[in-house]
């Protein structure tokens, strides 16, 4: 026991000496976490959108007013002139463009079916997406609108018709804020490159310089080396943990409704995962630059099938299938029911055996590997 | 007590295709100081390595003071100090913190830690540069710290993977006298070299190459096998001289050294020496005198070599 206390004091000792090692861990996260706290939102704001009335009615007039009073829209005027609209559309002036016809008010009022023209920059499809979705809620609320004043010009009609009345009420994050939502999935991946990313490459740092076949000439077991090695950084991820975490309630608000125990306990079973991991690339690689493309390509994989940016939902058949096998998209879940639900282990025990067995089954496999490569 | 501190019987193993040792036995005695020589890739670092239970041998048993590598790895380690031919410390910790580092893992007593770490550091003359990080030692430094470490735990064994290599003459010549203190305080030691001129400070050695030993005994047991004889050769025109040789001889046999050609006639030239020079003479290349000189060990190397290789050529 003594002994792994030695390599994990030595370890500390190494990593508080390297400068760079320090910012990697201390400085870095924190300015990915509030970069990317602001940067990554799925609102849209400000979204540039250009009206081009050709009806100049008061109708068109009201519904353009609708549009700038929306305060995810940024209305723009457009000189009313046959293909008037393209040119600002290529040059990215706006991402939408609605262009209403001249017969628009009459059409309306004699029923004969108005239409509305939208144009869409669909480069980035998401925003194109939002964008989308917005001004087609404008446009539904307008006709409604529309309808309800005629038929109270014929109110007998008006009592026989119910209109169905959707009542939204949005739980666990009412104000729908994205970083709420991406807040707990950055902790989540500054984790797992503490602990995988680092592991392996100080590992295969000892590989390279000698110091581990100098290590197994020592009575130590290998067991005792990977103790030694994996211990300093799941205390420094957790550290880190804690930091980014009392960071992103403190400045971003995020509210915590879960029990602060219960995520130590499935934090450490996710490092458990991720130390097993960052063990296991340590033993496929012999260099350190091998080591960082390897966990790139593990964590790049893992995050994409997080549902972090993606929903799962949306994804193929058998891709889903394989995202059950990524314990980044367990943390991710436990993380955001913890954070914003509140939840407890009735509930998160699923994710909970998931993460055990794979990180046994995988802490087992790269202690296997690990001895081998080194006796 | 067991006679020997290194007992090795038929050990085999193999990279691949690659043999890199062909059933090697060794008998090393307490005590001694055995010179393992040989170039690079000659097995020497394979040997070192399984002898220090870092690989397991494909076949063939190793005992190091009677105790079985294979069974109990964890008792060898307690008893034998390795020092691996790369520099294999942490350069970010001082020599200091190195030091006390292996002390802590091979568990030594607080109470003998002090001195222990004081002695060895004072024996190599480190003791100066106790807070310095290892990373910015000398070469020759370098290799102290390393055999300081290796030696922390007073191991009754030590290996020593060509622990010269690489490092400046005046270094050689300290660490070899380090070596030989050691010696006298009763630790067998095992080490590879390269170098033939170091091979005679060993009590024994054994010449190895291709995986396979080609002798072995003391320096001189070794060179007295040699077959042939060594000639000097002078002249006015060395390079001339030298080339005309080389086209009767092999090139391997023929050397400049110096003032003279040097060469090394472990088999019986076709035709007699008198008739070489005689040759040359007639090609209008002068020599002043032929002596005959004591072959040295890289001779016999060669020689042991060309003969297996033709030992060899004959059965395939």
């Amino acid at each position: 026991m003594n002994k792994i206390w030695y390599l994990v004091i030595k370890e500390l000792r190494q990593v508080m000496r390297d400068a760079n090692m320090l910012r990697v861990i201390f400085v870095v996260p924190l300015i990915q976490l509030v970069v990317l706290g602001y940067a990554i939102t799925t609102d849209i704001k400000n979204l540039d959108i250009l009206i081009c009335d050709f009806d100049g009615s008061s109708t068109s007039r009201e519904l353009i007013e609708r549009f700038s009073h929306n305060e995810y829209l940024t209305v723009r005027g457009a000189p009313c002139k046959p293909n008037a609209v393209e040119p600002h559309l290529f040059r990215g002036e706006a991402v939408v463009a609605l262009v209403i016809p001249m017969d628009f008010e009459r059409d309306l009022v004699n029923n004969a079916k108005p239409e509305i023209q939208i144009l869409i920059d669909g480069q980035n499809s998401n925003t194109g997406a939002v964008a989308l979705g917005y001004c087609n809620r404008i446009l539904l609320e307008f006709m409604q609108d529309v309808l309800e004043k005629r038929l109270i010009r014929t109110p007998a009609f008006a009592r026989s018709i119910q209109f169905i009345q959707p009542v939204s009420r949005v739980w666990y994050n009412p104000e729908l804020k994205s970083v709420y939502y991406m807040i707990p999935g950055i902790i989540s991946i500054l984790l797992t490159i503490i602990t995988m990313l680092l592991t392996s490459l100080s590992i295969v740092k000892e590989k390279e310089i000698g110091t581990l076949a100098q290590l197994m000439v020592t009575p130590l077991t290998s067991a005792q080396v990977i103790a030694g090695k994996t211990i300093p950084f799941a205390l420094l991820g957790l550290l880190e943990m804690a930091i980014a975490m009392t960071f992103g309630v403190l400045w971003f608000k995020v509210p915590i409704v879960g029990s602060i125990p219960l995520l130590a306990m499935l934090s450490a079973t996710y490092i458990l995962t991720s130390l097993g991991l960052g063990i296991f690339i340590s033993t496929l690689v012999d260099t350190q630059q091998q080591a960082l493309f390897m966990s790139w390509f593990f964590l790049v994989t893992f995050i994409l099938l997080s549902g972090f940016f993606y929903p799962i939902e949306n994804m193929p058949g058998w891709v889903q299938v394989i995202t059950y096998g990524n314990p980044l998209r367990y943390f991710i879940e436990i993380l955001r029911e913890l954070f914003l639900k509140g939840a407890g282990l009735s509930v998160l025990w699923g994710e909970l055996f998931s993460l055990l067995g794979m990180g046994a089954g995988i802490f087992i496999l790269a202690t296997l590997r690990f001895h081998k490569r080194t006796a | 007590m067991p006679e020997s501190a290194i007992s090795v019987v038929n050990l085999q193993k193999q990279y691949g295709q690659t043999p890199a040792l062909n059933s090697v036995s060794l008998e090393i005695r307490q005590g001694e100081m055995f010179g393992l020589i040989g170039p690079d890739g000659a097995g020497k670092t394979t040997l070192m390595r399984i002898l220090s239970s870092l690989m397991d041998p494909d076949a063939g048993e190793c005992r190091l003071l009677g105790i079985s590598v294979k069974e109990h790895p964890e008792k060898v380690r307690r008893v034998i100090g390795y020092m691996p031919q790369r520099f294999s410390l942490y350069p970010d910790l001082t020599v200091g913190e190195n030091l006390r580092f292996f002390a802590d893992l091979f568990g030594v007593p607080r109470l003998d830690r002090q001195k222990r770490t004081e002695d060895l550091l004072g024996f190599a003359r480190l003791s100066p540069f106790i807070k310095r990080r290892a990373g910015r030692l000398s070469g020759g430094m370098k290799q102290k710290l390393a055999l300081c470490c290796a030696l922390i735990h007073t191991p009754r064994l030590l290996i020593l993977d060509e622990p010269t290599t690489g490092v400046d003459p005046v270094s050689r010549r300290e660490f070899w006298e380090i070596l030989k203190a050691l010696k006298d305080q009763g630790v067998t030691l095992l080490v590879s070299t390269p170098y033939m001129d170091e091979a005679q400070r060993c009590d024994r050695i054994a010449l190895i190459h291709k995986g396979n030993i080609l002798a072995e005994g003391s320096a001189l047991e070794v060179i007295a096998r040699f077959p042939g004889k060594v000639v000097a050769v002078f002249g006015p025109d060395l390079p001339g001289l030298a080339g005309w040789f080389k086209k009767k001889l092999r090139s391997e046999q023929v050397q400049i050294l110096g003032d003279r050609v040097r060469l090394n006639l472990f088999t019986q030239p076709r035709v007699s020496m008198d008739e070489l020079c005689a040759g040359a003479e007639d090609a209008g290349i002068a020599i002043d005198a032929v002596d005959e000189v004591g072959p040295g060990l890289e001779d016999t190397f060669i020689a042991l070599v060309a003969g297996k290789e033709e030992a060899h050529g004959a059965i395939g």
